[in-house]
């Protein structure tokens, strides 16, 4: 595929931002608005992260008719901070707006706009879909649990900086809250496809999400939980991971 | 403005390449922008006109897209070994540009301009593919390459372009019978017996001393409009 490593401004962060895309060869030839895959990177990560340590341009240049986003957001969860900028803002508003204007070709529809991320950018993509299900047809949340269910008795100033005082279950930056609250509304519900490693050391965490994922009734989320054996919270795993929900996605099962 | 730093492969030389894109800070919705491909000397690459000229400086509100093209030693011909960096800038690059960035199909709104041995390949453009642009700008081009094979400049010019003896039956000798607008901008010390007697060719005569100057100042010129076609 193309690579393009873009150098935009974000009027949002007040800054300019990095964006990698991976785009088809030949647009030329393409004729339907491309499929979009926003890909976000783990804690220690950036835009290049999902490249380097996956075979994601491999997976999806078997498809002619998607492109994959990487944008970069720093170490912010992809929130908007407590005590910081509004990165959940960034990605899930602004981004879209600014990728579809260089990109024309991007599809808008909300079917062939899927988000995904690994580790912080697993929770990210939880916290970015459910805020804007109307922008994201589909989830893909790997080694991807609830910041609310996260220790973070070890790293107070992190938390704070993040999701503020107080416990993060009663917060707007509780998922799986914004998960069951979904289903209180007539907004739309994006597909689920969820996993992790099996020796993921946040493995629980993932758990609790499927777990009251898997209790609604009528499956709203048509979701699928999928865990990767042998494997940890690794590239690895969430390489396979995204190229399943790819799969999936492309309805090439 | 938006910078994009674009590594696709090219099929016309049959090579990965890097092209740079610098696109209006604000495109506006469904708006196809004029593009400008701008093409380096013969040592440089395409970083060369964003380092030599303010770009922008000028480029901020030209409502333009401004591309920098990787055209390596190739003088932007399809070389006689099978290298076919004419096909890429005359029509791959700019069907690939407008498939994939909000930049106009329309020859009319696409120049082509270059310096040195990029000079050349834009006037070399305008001969070989004069559907594919409204205008070729070359600032200080090389006019002759055949000079070049009293040179030890590598790769020899026999791989590009054949036999000294056959620049011209093998298309490599440019006509001063342009079929589009060409702009010819040099010192004004400079002497330019290419243009006369030719056809659509304006000679420019720059103040500027440096090639750089000369870039920057032609490169001015065109985006206030004041190289008119």
């Amino acid at each position: 595929m193309t690579l393009m490593q873009f150098h935009i401004y974000s009027a949002v962060l007040q800054m300019g931002m990095d964006v990698w895309a991976l785009m088809p060869d030949k647009p030329q030839q393409v004729e339907e608005p491309l499929k979009v895959l926003w890909l976000l990177h783990g804690g220690s990560g950036d835009q290049t992260a999902w490249v380097r340590d996956t075979r994601i341009e491999a997976y999806a240049s078997k498809y002619k008719n998607m492109a994959v986003i990487l944008p970069n957001a720093y170490h912010s969860c992809f929130i908007d901070m407590a005590m910081g900028q509004k990165f959940g803002e960034y990605i899930g508003v602004e981004l879209p707006r600014i990728m579809r204007g260089l990109l024309p070709n991007l599809s808008a529809r909300r079917e062939d706009n899927w988000i995904s991320g690994f580790s912080n950018g697993g929770y990210g993509c939880l916290h970015v879909g459910f805020s804007h299900p109307e922008t994201f047809g589909a989830i893909g949340a790997y080694g991807a649990g609830d910041k609310a269910d996260a220790d973070f008795s070890y790293r107070m100033k992190d938390k704070i900086r993040m999701f503020g005082e107080g416990d993060i279950k009663e917060s707007q930056y509780c998922v799986r809250k914004m998960i069951r609250e979904l289903l209180l509304t007539d907004r739309p519900k994006p597909i689920l496809d969820h996993g992790c490693g099996e020796f993921d050391p946040w493995r629980n965490m993932n758990e609790m999400i499927r777990d009251e994922v898997q209790g609604f009734d009528g499956d709203p989320y048509q979701y699928c939980f999928t865990l990767i054996e042998g494997d940890g919270h690794t590239g690895t795993a969430s390489g396979a991971l995204v190229e399943m929900f790819i799969k999936r996605m492309q309805g090439d099962e | 403005m938006n910078w994009i730093q674009v590594q696709t492969f090219a099929d016309g030389p049959h090579t990965y390449v890097g092209i740079e894109v610098f696109l209006p800070q604000r495109p506006l919705p469904g708006k196809k922008y004029p593009l400008v491909m701008l093409l380096h000397s013969r040592e440089a690459d395409r970083t060369q006109w964003l380092k030599s000229v303010a770009l922008e400086r000028y480029a901020e509100n030209a409502g333009k897209a401004i591309v920098l093209v990787q055209g390596n030693q190739s003088f932007y011909v399809n070389s006689v070994a099978g290298y076919n960096w004419g096909d890429y800038i005359t029509q791959e690059l700019p069907e690939k540009l407008a498939g994939w960035f909000p930049i106009s199909a329309d020859p009319a709104e696409r120049i082509i301009m270059g310096v040195d041995m990029g000079g050349y390949g834009a006037i070399m453009a305008a001969q070989n593919a004069p559907e594919a642009f409204a205008q070729a700008i070359a600032v200080d081009p090389i006019l002759d390459v055949s000079p070049l094979y009293d040179t030890h400049l590598q790769p020899k010019p026999e791989y590009i372009f054949g036999e000294r003896a056959e620049l011209a039956k093998n298309g490599y000798v440019l006509s001063n019978q342009c079929k589009i607008p060409v702009v010819l901008a040099c010192s004004k010390v400079e002497k330019c017996p290419w243009a006369e007697g030719s056809t659509n060719v304006t000679v420019v005569s720059l103040e500027g001393q440096t090639v750089k100057d000369r870039m920057e100042e032609t490169f001015r010129m065109l985006l206030e409009g004041r190289l008119a076609q």
